[in-house]
């Protein structure tokens, strides 16, 4: 009697539906499969004995290292130490053991090649089988190399697939010159694999059922091709995800920039359908040269083991919410050290920008502004004169001291959320200037080197009177250029500093009473 | 007879490599638009980019004497005196990592003569442009021949490239053509170095199918696969030095197409990392924080001061990154950098803001003022002078997709909850 209640006990338990992970491996996928059919056919033994195909608490490591020098075994040892000590902390579930018994994954070095990989399904033999070359090419392998490549191929047993996002451990790059450390998103997945597997394991030791059955994302997310959009307009992406398989879908789109906004993992239950989004904010992202072309790449990530990645590149043309005209532009103060500058504003005729405000901010000087319109060219876009629509400004600066760059900003207000305040760099010059105000000679050894740079004061004719320095090792030249109120000053290192920070300065005389005398900072790392 | 037969014997040799060269498999990398970013900004992991992962990637790609490694211009995005740094900076790395060519493109024009005469200093006869008319008076070269290739490098926005250096536009047309004749008279397949867009790139390699490359301009990542316009392929790094295509070119075709992050399995050069530390001090040299334009404000109080009213919050804030944000870029050499220290101390644009640790340390820091603004008067009459609500918005100044590209604003405000 108390057998048949427990027998009916089991019975009626309802019976484990594994969840692996999003990112999860076809392999391990079909592990569990083959696990659960086992204990749906009620061969618990059977099922017991393939728990070797899913990562479970300990993980024997083989490691034949025959065919590495001698000179290399140790650190090689080291790195796959290091590799597996990296996996052990961040799952916290299972331990790496090296060990001859009975191994899950069997490393061994062949002479050439890159990295290969084998899976198993025999009993007998280890789930994976890693082959190494101890020389890639002409090279011969290093410890990073093989601290990167048994960390890949551990990954790749707990289940994850190859992750081709930027600067994972799991995206499997070639060219790493440095050791890989594990990112979040790589650990999480191992762990909810192993914590699944584990469910698994506990279950068939129990002798209750595990339902076969995994999810099936039906998806066909395209590229992603848009636009022109004016800048700052989000754009909202969504993608129709139906799950047609028996187990939970899990899905989430991984962005490779944060001008994406995406959902957390998303749960869907066999037969339902939902869609993922992403909203990308433009705001970042104006025209110039690349004539607005943003590209980037969308990772729809899924526990679907047929397909755990896909990447939806998308691809938008943004056109500028606004241009400020001129550009980039210098201004050179009147006598009395006065400037008034005039820049435009201009926005898509069919976005206007109202203008709410505008300050000076750096040099103290007014800015006021009023509508305007007319032709005007606008070189960067490479745009001849076209009819413009926006605002005027008028900078008026005052005391701007003799030989000196200065920089300052017009801070314009907006009507535009996204583009409350915007500001204009203006440079502003009067007298002789240098340039560049301080010269490097970079980094030098034991030969000589030569530097150049200009002494100017532009439609206001000077003389350099003479060009002197305070160091032993440089030597100053002058000569006019081509450009009427121009020099070319030359500096000549010889190369006999000692090591270390290198500073001297060039002492340039004029005949110009307000600058008689120009000091140029001269500067270099000596090795 | 002798001086005849030594003659031809090194006849002979340099026909021999010619042949042996022509058979080699010729590397070619493709970099640009670098806007700065000499290294990736220490904010969130696993940032992309930076000279100093370049330059190892560059060395490992690179085979020497088979190496064609072009630099698409767009140093940088600005033309104040720290950009003039970065990009001496970026010239000198350039020519540790053995570039072929860079292209001056507007941006890097629009730092003015004296800067260009600096760039040619550190790379010479490495900067080319076909965009204006006398590119020797401006201390720049046309082309540069590199293995099969004439490198050639020209911008769809030549007005802009004369403009600033005081010469006259040659239109990208002709540009072109130059450089194609140029090549078909040196018996070399011109490669194009363009600063312009991807439509220009395709409309160019319909026009001249000669082209057998052109590398073009493009925000975001580069695309995953190779594209061609005939038989010129068309090929961009993408924005900001966080991505180098490699390709491999032998008997006339090329191959190997790759588009490689530059992320933390570089390990960083050594000689570039030397230059990126004197870049550093550089910047401390010059004290360019303390040239920066500021706007006149209300007076910051300091987060310290928010404490007596709003605890729980200041307590939030003192276990929290942004209290220790200065600090950080302290470690990482960075600050003095006013590109890195803006973000990470309170009201730097602001006369009443961060001048210097010792001088204002109450604003070291990202605090509670660096969200919702000056806030001194509002400590002295906390009921008279309200502070403005503010949003989500706040965050995305400092957390936009070029320094923060793991933000997302949810999971963040989760570390800072408060009320």
């Amino acid at each position: 009697m108390l057998i048949a209640v427990a027998a009916l006990a089991i019975q009626t338990v309802a019976p484990l539906r594994p969840t692996l992970s999003i990112g999860c491996s076809r392999e391990i996928g079909a592990a569990v499969e083959k696990i659960a059919k086992l204990t749906e056919a009620k061969d618990f033994k059977g099922a017991a004995a393939a728990l070797h195909l899913i990562p479970g608490r300990e993980t024997n490591v083989a490691w034949d290292d025959q065919s590495v020098p001698g000179g290399s075994r140790y650190d090689f040892g080291r790195s796959r130490d290091l590799a597996m000590a990296e996996w052990g902390t961040a799952v916290g579930l299972t331990q790496f053991v090296v060990s001859k018994t009975a191994p899950d994954i069997a490393f061994s070095f062949v002479p050439d090649g890159g990295m290969t990989l084998e899976w198993s399904d025999d009993l007998s033999k280890p789930r994976l089988t890693v082959k190494i070359g101890v020389k890639k090419g002409d090279a011969p392998v290093d410890p990073t190399t093989v601290h990167n490549d048994v960390a890949y191929a551990i990954g790749t047993y707990l289940g994850i697939t190859k992750l081709p996002l930027p600067g994972l451990l799991m995206s499997g790059v070639d060219d790493a010159t440095q050791i890989l450390r594990l990112s979040g998103i790589e650990a999480a997945i191992a762990r909810d694999n192993v914590t699944s597997c584990e469910k698994v394991a506990e279950q068939v030791g129990r002798s209750l059922p595990v339902s076969s059955g995994m999810p099936s994302m039906e998806a066909d997310p395209q590229p992603v091709k848009l636009g022109p959009i004016i800048q700052g307009m989000p754009i909202e992406l969504s993608f129709a995800i139906k799950n047609t398989g028996a187990g939970t879908l899990l899905f989430r789109i991984i962005p490779d920039c944060s001008c994406f906004s995406t959902q957390r993992t998303q749960v869907l239950q066999p037969d339902k359908s939902e869609d993922a989004k992403a909203r990308m904010d433009t705001t970042n992202f104006s025209g110039m040269v690349q004539n607005g072309l943003v590209r980037h790449n969308l990772y729809l990530l899924s526990n679907d083991p047929a397909h755990p990645v896909r990447q939806i590149p998308v691809e938008v043309k943004i056109t500028p919410r606004y241009r400020l005209l001129p550009d980039r532009q210098v201004v050179i103060a009147d006598d009395n050290g006065n400037v008034t500058y005039t820049a435009y504003l201009y926005a898509p005729a069919d976005h206007p920008l109202t203008v709410t405000s505008a300050e000076s901010q750096g040099l103290p000087g007014a800015v006021t502004f009023e509508p305007w319109s007319g032709i005007m060219a606008d070189p960067d876009l490479n745009e001849g004169p076209l009819p413009r629509k926006g605002y005027k400004f008028t900078l008026k600066l005052k005391g701007i001291p003799d030989g000196m760059q200065l920089a300052t900003n017009i801070l314009i207000g907006t009507d535009d959320p996204n583009f409350a305040q915007i500001s204009d760099q203006v440079f502003v010059q009067k007298g002789i200037i240098v340039l560049p105000p301080q010269v490097s000679l970079g980094e030098v050894g034991k030969a000589p080197r030569k530097r150049s740079f200009f002494v100017t004061r532009r439609g206001k004719p000077f003389s350099i009177l003479s060009a002197d320095v305070d160091s032993k090792h440089l030597d100053a030249t002058f000569e006019t250029t081509q450009t009427p109120g121009e020099f070319l000053v030359t500096v000549s290192y010889d190369g006999q500093a000692p090591k270390g920070d290198y500073h001297a300065t060039v002492t340039i005389t004029t005949d110009d009473p307000n600058q008689k005398t120009i000091k140029i900072p001269v500067t270099g790392t000596v090795r | 007879m002798k001086l005849v037969l030594v003659a031809g014997a090194v006849a002979a040799l340099v026909a021999g490599t010619t042949a042996l060269r022509g058979e080699a498999e010729q590397v070619v990398i493709l970099s640009g638009d670098t806007q700065g970013y000499l290294s990736p900004c220490g904010c969130s992991s696993p940032m992309i980019g930076g000279i100093r992962r370049k330059a190892a990637l560059v060395r490992k790609l690179s085979i020497s004497g088979n190496t064609t490694y072009l630099e698409n211009g767009g140093l940088v995005e600005a033309r104040g005196r720290q950009d003039a740094i970065k990009a001496e900076t970026l010239a000198e790395s350039f020519e540790a990592m053995g570039v072929t060519a860079i292209n001056v493109g507007p941006r890097d024009a629009g730092l003015g003569i004296g800067a260009i005469l600096q760039l040619s200093q550190f790379a010479p006869g490495k900067l080319i442009t076909l965009s204006i008319a006398n590119p020797e008076a401006h201390y720049l070269g046309t082309t540069v021949p590199s293995g099969p290739f004439l490198v050639g490098g020209a911008t769809e926005a030549p007005q802009a490239v004369a403009g600033s250096l005081g010469d006259s536009a040659v239109p990208l047309g002709r540009s072109v053509k130059d450089l194609v004749d140029a090549a078909e008279t040196a018996g070399l397949k011109p490669v194009l170095m363009l600063q312009g867009s991807h439509d220009t790139a395709a409309r160019l390699a319909h026009d001249f199918p000669d082209l057998a490359l052109i590398e073009y301009s493009a925000f975001g990542s580069p695309p995953l696969a190779i594209e061609t316009v005939g038989s010129t392929v068309l090929a961009t790094p993408g924005e900001s030095g966080k991505f180098v295509v490699a390709l491999t070119y032998r008997d006339g075709r090329f191959g190997g197409y790759r588009s490689i992050a530059l992320g933390p399995e570089l390990k960083d050069d050594p000689e570039v990392s030397r230059y990126y530390a004197a870049y550093l001090r550089r910047v401390k040299e010059e004290k360019l924080i303390d040239a920066l334009p500021r706007k006149a404000t209300a007076a910051y109080a300091g987060s310290w001061a928010c404490g007596s009213c709003h605890a729980s919050a200041t307590h939030i804030w003192k276990g929290s990154d942004h209290r220790f944000a200065f600090q950080t870029l302290r470690k990482q050499m960075h600050d003095a950098d006013p590109d890195c220290v803006s973000c990470h101390v309170v009201g730097l644009d602001s006369t009443k803001g961060f001048r210097s640790q010792a001088s204002t340390p109450q604003l070291a820091g990202v605090g509670c003022e660096s969200c919702h603004g000056p806030a001194l008067n509002h400590v002295k009459s906390p009921s008279r002078v309200k502070l403005p609500r503010i949003t989500q918005k706040a965050c995305l100044g400092c957390h936009n997709p070029l320094n923060s590209p793991n933000f997302e604003f949810n999971s963040y405000w989760r570390k800072i909850a408060h009320r």
